[in-house]
This record gives C-alpha cells, sequence and structure tokens, in this order.
C-alpha cells in the first residue's frame, strides 16, 4: 500500500517537474507555429539576361506548395509574359487526389518576358501562388499573390532585385526602397493578410536616460504609423512614483478613414517622459496605443507592459549614473524566460548540493533525529522551517553581499572584470583550486567541518537553525563552486533576479528536509552517505575545470600566446601547492611555510600577466577596426557606417555574429548599400570604446549603431539582433 | 539489500535531476522534439490548446468584418449550389449543422472528405453536412463530376465578407469546419481536418 503511494508520488512529482519545464516553450513554439503566409512563402525574382525573369521561392520547412497553382502576371499591360517554366516537384499519387506535385524547400523558375516599352527601367509583376503546411494543423493557405519589382540590366549590367515584402528573414527579398508602394498592393489584394502580427508591426521600448527621465520609443516597418492622441501611459505599482507629460516631438498631419485627421508618426518616434520617482528604483511602465497600416488594416489596442530600472537619484556622479543605467532593460519575454530557465538550473543545483559529502552526513543525521524524534508532526514542521530559515537567510546574506560588492565597484568602475586579464586569471585559479578540492588533491574547511557538527548537535529550533547555516557555511568548500556560478550570474544580471537566483539554490538545499519534515515518511528515501558520495564529488570537479579552460581560452584572446603560457605554469605551481600544503597538514612548520612560500610563486605568474602586451585589434576582410578618428572620417564623407562593439567574452555578441552579422546575406546587404562594417573590440579595455559606450547610454557590450548616410545621426540597435533589425536599420540609414 | 535500494534511489534521482537539466536546455536551445510535440498535439487536450493558440494568434480582421464567435446566431447567409440555384443555410435549422470549407486544390481537404461522406452516411436524419467550396465554380463542378458527395456543397468564393474571416479564420486557411447546434447558433470551429472520432463527437 505504501509502497504504491511512494510510487504514485513519484510519478506525480517527476510529471509536474515536466510540466514546468516544457510549459513555456511549447507555447512559444506553438504560438509562432503557423507562419503568416507572407513568411512560409517567400519569392524574388531578378533579371540577369534580358528577356528573362529568375525566380526564386523560399519555402519554410514543414510548408509546401503546389506546382499547378502557381502563376505570374504582368500588371498593367506593360508587356506579355511567356510560360513560366518550374522544375519537376515531388509526385504523389492517391486514389483519390489523382497525381499531383509539390515543392518543398525552394524552387528556381524561370519566366520569358516581352515589353511593349523597351526602355524601361524596371517591371512589375504579381506571382501567386497556394500551398499548405503539412504537420498539424494541417491547412492550406488562400491564394497568395505576391507583387514585385524587377530592375531591369541596363547597357547589359547585371541588374539587381528589389522585392517589397514586410516581416521576412529573408535579408535579399526586402531591400528596397518601394517597400511600401507594393506592400499596400498585395495588402489591398489579400484583404490584409500582409498585415504584420501587432507584436512585430509596433515595437515599444522604454530606458531611462537619467534620474528623472524615461525615453520611450516605438519602431516600425514602412507604413505603419501610430496615432498620438490614442496613447496612454501609465505606471503599475507606483510606489509613490508618477509619469510627468509626455514630450511629443512633431508629428504628421494624417488623415484616413477611421480617425477622421490626426498626428501620426511613421518609421520611429522617441519620446522624452518625466518622471518623479518614488521609493523603488524601478518603475512598470504599461503603454496602450493603437495604430494602422497605411491603407490596410488597423490594429486593435496594443498594451505592453516594460520594467525600467531608475538610475540612481542625483547626487551620485556621473559614473555612477551611467553605469546604473546599465540594467535598464526592456524586460522581454526571452529575458524572463531565461530567467525562469536559470531559476531551474539553481534549484537544480540545491538539490545536487545536499549529496555533496559535506552536506550529506549533517543532513542524514538531523532528518534521522526529526523522523525518530517523539515531538510529533506540529514540532516536526517547525524544525523543518527553522532550517529551511537558516539555509535561506544564509543564501540571502552571500547574495546581498555579493550585489552590495558589485554595485560599490560600478560606482568605482571596475564593473567589467572579464576584461581585465588578473581578473581572469584569478578566476581561473579559484575555479582550478575549487576542482582540485572535488578532486580530492586537497581538502578546504576540514577544521570548519568540526566546529560545525559540535553546534549542530544542539536541541531545540536554535539548533535547527543553525544546522541550516551551517550547511550553507561549514559546507562552503562544497557549496561554493555552485555559488561561483550564482555569483558569475549575478554579476551579469539586474540586482532582483541576481538576488531570487541565490534564494532558490537555497530553496534547493532546503527542500528535502523541509519536504521530510511534512512528510516524515520520506525520510526513509533519504540516500545514505557512503562512498558514492565521493565519486560524484569528484566528478564534478570536471565542468569546473572546463569553465577554467573557457577562461583560459578568454585570456588567449587578450594577452596571446605568452599570457596563456603565463596562467599555466602558475596553474601548475598552484595545484603543487595546493597537493604540498594537503600533505603537509600533519608535518611541521618548515613543511607549512614551504607550502606558503610555493602559493606566493604562484601568485607571481598572475602578477605578471598584466604586463603582457595586449593583443592588437586585427581587423579581418572587409572589418575596420574601430577608432573615434576613422568614425568621424566617414561621417564626414557621408559613407553610412554599422558601428559593432563586442568582446570575446560576450556570449551575446557572439550569438549575433553567428546569425546576422557573420552570415553571407549581412555582407551582401552592407555591399548594396556601400555601408561601412565598423568592429570595436572591447575584449581588452579601451577608453575610445568606453567613452563611445557611455556616449550610447550602455554599461558594456555589444552595442549596435547605425549611423547614416551624410552624417545622419546615428541609431541604436537592441541588443539581440535579427536579420529583420538590422536591414530595416540600415536601409532607413540609407534613404 | 534495504541499504542498496536506497542507494539506487538516491542514483535514479540524481539521474532523474540531470537527465531534466539536459532535457530543459536541449528544449530551451532547439525546442520540443517534433515527433514529441506532435506525439502530444494529437491528444484531445493537446488539440484543444493548439486550437485555442490559432484563435489566439490569428491576425486582426479586416476593417468592417464583424467576427462572430461561438455562442452567436449564424449569420443568414444565401450562397449558391454548384448548379447556381441560391440555397439558405437556414434550411437546415433544427439539427446539428456541420459547414466545411475546402476548396479542390488543398490536399489536406480533400483527405478528409472520405471521413465526412462516412459520418453524414451514419447521421442521416440527425445531422447535416454542407461543404462550402471557396473555389473557382468550374473547379468545384469538375470535381463533384468525379466525385459525387452525399451531402449538398455550396459555392463560397463570392461571398464578402469572406465567411471565413466572419467566422474568426481571418488566416483564410482550408480546412476549416464550424459546427451549428440546432437552434442555428454557432457551438464550435476547427482549423485543419476533423478526425473521424472528431466527427462522430461533433455530430452526436
Amino acid at each position: 500500500m505504501s509502497r504504491l503511494f511512494r510510487r504514485t508520488a513519484l510519478l506525480l512529482l517527476t510529471g509536474l517537474l515536466a510540466l514546468t519545464a516544457l510549459a513555456p516553450p511549447l507555447a512559444a513554439q506553438e504560438v509562432d507555429g503557423l507562419l503568416p503566409v507572407e513568411q512560409a512563402y517567400q519569392v524574388t525574382a531578378k533579371v540577369t539576361t534580358p528577356g528573362t525573369i529568375q525566380l526564386h521561392w523560399t519555402i519554410a520547412p514543414d510548408y509546401y506548395l503546389y506546382r499547378s497553382r502557381i502563376s505570374a502576371k504582368i500588371d498593367d499591360g506593360a508587356g506579355t509574359l511567356g510560360t513560366l517554366k518550374l522544375p519537376d516537384g515531388l509526385k504523389e499519387h492517391d486514389e483519390y487526389l489523382g497525381d499531383i506535385e509539390i515543392y518543398h524547400h525552394s524552387i528556381d523558375a524561370t519566366l520569358p518576358y516581352t515589353l511593349k516599352d523597351a526602355s524601361a527601367t524596371q517591371l512589375t509583376l504579381t506571382v501567386k501562388m497556394q500551398g499548405c503546411h503539412e504537420v498539424d494543423p494541417k491547412i492550406c493557405y488562400p491564394p497568395y499573390p505576391k507583387t514585385l519589382t524587377v530592375a531591369l540590366p541596363a547597357g547589359g549590367a547585371n541588374a539587381t532585385a528589389t522585392t517589397g515584402a514586410s516581416g521576412s528573414s529573408d535579408l535579399l527579398a526586402t531591400i528596397g526602397k518601394n517597400g511600401s508602394a507594393t506592400l499596400d498592393q498585395s495588402s489591398g489584394n489579400a484583404a490584409g493578410s500582409d498585415a504584420l502580427p501587432a507584436e512585430q508591426a509596433f515595437r515599444f521600448e522604454a530606458i531611462a536616460t537619467a534620474p528623472n527621465t524615461l525615453l520611450l520609443r516605438w519602431s516600425m516597418p514602412k507604413g505603419y504609423y501610430l496615432y498620438r492622441d490614442k496613447t496612454e501611459l501609465r505606471l503599475l505599482d507606483a510606489d509613490g512614483a508618477s509619469l510627468g507629460k509626455p514630450q511629443w516631438p512633431n508629428g504628421v498631419a494624417y488623415h484616413d478613414k477611421y480617425s477622421g485627421d490626426s498626428i501620426v508618426y511613421f518609421d520611429q518616434v522617441e519620446v522624452p517622459v518625466p518622471v518623479t520617482r518614488g521609493s523603488a528604483d524601478q518603475v512598470k511602465l504599461q503603454a496602450q496605443f493603437q495604430g494602422c497600416l497605411e491603407n490596410g488594416i488597423c490594429y486593435p489596442v496594443m498594451t505592453r507592459t516594460v520594467d525600467v530600472a531608475l538610475p540612481p537619484a542625483a547626487g551620485g556622479n556621473a559614473a555612477a549614473t551611467d553605469a546604473a543605467s546599465a540594467s535598464a532593460a526592456p524586460a522581454n519575454d526571452a529575458m524572463s524566460q531565461s530567467l525562469l530557465f536559470i531559476l531551474l538550473l539553481a534549484l537544480g543545483g540545491g538539490l545536487l548540493l545536499n549529496l555533496m559529502p559535506c552536506v550529506l552526513p549533517v543532513l542524514s543525521l538531523k532528518a534521522v533525529s526529526l523522523v525518530e524524534g517523539r515531538e510529533g508532526p506540529k514540532v516536526a514542521r517547525h524544525r523543518a522551517l527553522a532550517y529551511a530559515a537558516g539555509v535561506l537567510l544564509s543564501f540571502a546574506v552571500v547574495g546581498l553581499a555579493v550585489i552590495a560588492l558589485r554595485q560599490a565597484g560600478m560606482a568605482s568602475g571596475w564593473g567589467f572584470q572579464l576584461q581585465q586579464p588578473v581578473f581572469v586569471g584569478t578566476l581561473v585559479y579559484i575555479l582550478l583550486a575549487m576542482g582540485l578540492s572535488y578532486s580530492g588533491v586537497v581538502h578546504f574547511g576540514a577544521g570548519l567541518a568540526g566546529t560545525g557538527q559540535s553546534l549542530t548537535m544542539k536541541s531545540g529550533l536554535s539548533g535547527d537553525f543553525f544546522t541550516g547555516v551551517l550547511a550553507v557555511v561549514v559546507a562552503s568548500p562544497c557549496t561554493a563552486p555552485a555559488m561561483g556560478a550564482a555569483l558569475a550570474y549575478a554579476f551579469a544580471a539586474p540586482w532582483y533576479s541576481a538576488l531570487l537566483v541565490f534564494l532558490v539554490l537555497g530553496l534547493g538545499l532546503a527542500l528535502p528536509f523541509l519536504l521530510i519534515g511534512y512528510f516524515p515518511k520520506l525520510g526513509a528515501w533519504l540516500p545514505k552517505p557512503g562512498a558514492w558520495m565521493e565519486t560524484l564529488k569528484q566528478v564534478l570537479a570536471f565542468p569546473l575545470y572546463l569553465t577554467a579552460a573557457w577562461l583560459a581560452w578568454v585570456l588567449a584572446n587578450q594577452r596571446g600566446a605568452d599570457g596563456v603560457g603565463l596562467l599555466l605554469v602558475g596553474a601548475v605551481l598552484l595545484a603543487l601547492a595546493l597537493w604540498w600544503g594537503e600533505r603537509s597538514r600533519h608535518r611541521g612548520v618548515p613543511s607549512k611555510v614551504l607550502a606558503g612560500a610555493l602559493l606566493l610563486i604562484a601568485l607571481a605568474p598572475l602578477a605578471l600577466i598584466h604586463s603582457v602586451p595586449p593583443v592588437s585589434a586585427q581587423a579581418s576582410e572587409g572589418v575596420v577596426a574601430f577608432t573615434p578618428a576613422k568614425l568621424a572620417e566617414l561621417r564626414k564623407q557621408g559613407t553610412p557606417v554599422f558601428v559593432d562593439m563586442t568582446a570575446d567574452w560576450c556570449i551575446t555578441c557572439k550569438a549575433n555574429e553567428h546569425t546576422v552579422l557573420d552570415t553571407d546575406a549581412f555582407r551582401t546587404l552592407l555591399k548594396r548599400t556601400g555601408t561601412v562594417y565598423m568592429k570595436g573590440d572591447w575584449t581588452n579595455e579601451n577608453p575610445d570604446i568606453t567613452a563611445f559606450l557611455k556616449r550610447w547610454n550602455s554599461p558594456g557590450v555589444p552595442v549596435y549603431v547605425v549611423f547614416g548616410k551624410d552624417g545622419k545621426d546615428g541609431v541604436k540597435l537592441p541588443s539581440v539582433l535579427t536579420a529583420g533589425i538590422v536591414r530595416n536599420a540600415i536601409e532607413k540609414a540609407n534613404q | 539489500m534495504k541499504r542498496g535500494r536506497r542507494a539506487s534511489l538516491g542514483i535514479v534521482l540524481l539521474a532523474v535531476v540531470v537527465g531534466f537539466g539536459l532535457f530543459g536546455a536541449y528544449v530551451y536551445e532547439y525546442g520540443v522534439p517534433p515527433k514529441l510535440l506532435d506525439r502530444l498535439m494529437s491528444t484531445r487536450m493537446g488539440q484543444g490548446i493548439a486550437q485555442r493558440l490559432l484563435s489566439v494568434t490569428a491576425p486582426a480582421p479586416p476593417p468592417g468584418v464583424n467576427v462572430h464567435e461561438p455562442g452567436d446566431a449564424l449569420p443568414a447567409w444565401t450562397l449558391p449550389d454548384a448548379d447556381g440555384h441560391p440555397q439558405a443555410l437556414a434550411q437546415w435549422k433544427g439539427r446539428p449543422l456541420l459547414i466545411n470549407f475546402w476548396a479542390t486544390w488543398c490536399i489536406p481537404c480533400r483527405k478528409e472528405m472520405p471521413a465526412l461522406v462516412a459520418a453524414q452516411r451514419d447521421r442521416a436524419g440527425h445531422a447535416q453536412i454542407v461543404g462550402i467550396a471557396m473555389d473557382d465554380p468550374q473547379a468545384v463542378r469538375a470535381f463533384l463530376a468525379q466525385h459525387p458527395l452525399n451531402y449538398p456543397t455550396l459555392l463560397g468564393e463570392d461571398a464578402k465578407p469572406d465567411p471565413r474571416a466572419v467566422l474568426g479564420n481571418t488566416r483564410l486557411a482550408l480546412p476549416f469546419s464550424v459546427l451549428v447546434d440546432r437552434n442555428g447558433r454557432i457551438a464550435r470551429t476547427h482549423l485543419g481536418p476533423l478526425k473521424a472520432e472528431q466527427l462522430t463527437q461533433w455530430l452526436r
């Protein structure tokens, strides 16, 4: 009976865990599961030899097109089209369906044409297609007409293609200045089916530019506009804070059939809003607004909520103000999802800590006393709560200490440690030492554990509370690496999520004892301490070594082979010192002095690393290294510039390079628009780049700024790039 | 013996924690594996969630179109049949009516048809199925000549505004089915082909 109960409980628990892990990504995937038709089927056209149009379709995975349902017609009688030559498709035969040919992935087709006006420089044609989605939900789209404008080769020169499209991820497909014209046509044809989802059409961001000013920004693709007077702003859980009057820039007087005459904004609008601070240094801003697509549809009222961190009020020095506006980031879904993921990891890490040799013996001792105690369930519960309180309090103290350290560091200007080679080296040393301790080469805190035992033997609630504290403090040789990971996160994240990570880590550690307090039967499930704990500990050493290896790579990029050589020598010396230190534990004083001396020698390379000259930033092909002078020169010449501030240790930068900047599509875009790609490498500290970052209100990298043609002011892009964002920005800069 | 079992339990727990971590990381990075997703989607709950999400993410209706939701009365539409005679949908009031939007070129629609024919045969006199072809009338007539159906087919292509959009399918995707109860009220809508068991349940 009880066994059955246990099994059911286990099953339920796993099920719940699975659901929490699955739910958000599942929902996210399904929400964009059915693509808008213009994203499912993207078509481009170009003419390289006069007389023949080359058509290329890109079909999203899990979508197909019917061969017999593709047709093309030329608009407004400008000429005639020949027969569309399509390749063979995949033949499907079905008793009920007959023969059908379909296409997946892509199609290349040719289409002959003759023009009435031989001197025409472009022709406009409409391609009609029909297709379906082949996994659940298995649906077919209505006939989808797409209007393409093709530039014709003049004097034998190769011409390039332009197509009007919206929301497509293909860079090539959407470059072209006639975007809005074709958009209007197609939206007329397909009853507004070309209109983007509201989230894509109207992007809303808010940051704090000063302790008492918010800057709101709406960004819209071409042809979309925002009504000024239908916008409402309010603060949620204001805590005494309040908003002033938004300072709208001059808009455009516009007439449409939905709202009559009104003031609207196209493309992008930035609105400063004064804010009176309350008690919190963060505000939750809710914006309601309305907008439309020109000659297309109007969207229902849109509501967006963003969290904006306010920089400390006046009184701090300028550096502090700049640094703190760093954490002002729009609360977007991606971020909250990654926070959830990190919290799950932290909970798992905390649970794992229970199995460590420094924790489990104490825990099982306590658990046995709890289970066998005759105090009754109520007292057992109180004891479990006291223990959990002890654990959580300790973690909160550590977390707050780290945050305080970070704030102090930021204020004094050393917030960005990973670019300081000495800091990187120190981290490698710490991780190596922790790894060696897990591997059993050295035992830290062996003496501490003894004092811990006596304290935890105390009975009563205070005894339980201290067991909780000591599970953290005494067991620090085991818990510190987990703390280290949380610590690394804490340095990068906003303070509240950093604290949350520490607390959840603590919750994970306290959870088993807490559960035993409420369900004493679970006590029997606690694994018995044994040799396996040692194995587990030794296995966990390897992730630490890997992290150290990553940091060594970071250093290699900062200081080259010389720096890494020094670091490796230092690491070996550190291992030697720790090994000898362990051996000399039970030996005489001279032996211990020798261990200390070895440790000092091991630290010497760390100091030397600082004096190794930095690796000079090498500009790869087609990329200009950032210098303020060069930037000023290019802007003076009127050349558009895409500035990319990056660093080797910046994961987001690497991700952006991988998905957008390091692609052929992006290089083609640069070439077509004549934009210079200027890259600043902040892997090593560089005062010019730091000044640039400050100018753009950013505490760190990545920062992407597009400077337009003819010396136009720069536009800062979000830190997570997509092909669409970059394309829109560069396109706009070239108008 | 007991000790051994507990130790193995600890290892199993550990494996579960690590496994969840790895699986969570995989899902986070690459999304839910398609096979697992398919399996989840074929359950009734999965279908319900999917239809809800599809309706939530549908694009806004074109201006002037008033979307009728489940619970609302079916608009009084009169559409031509394949021979061009106008037919009012109200004539089938009094029993459950299933309206199926389809087109001759739409593979999923045509794969769904045998199930519709079978359901109409089984429920003859108790429920009515009506197909509305969103297609070229000639193509529809040719198709019906080859594949006679045991339920009426109406032509919806010229209806303005598009009845699919009015019934909430602003994507205008096919196949699309709408169940109307015996009082002429919209009971439910479904995007994508209906399975035989869903049909049985709908027309009960």
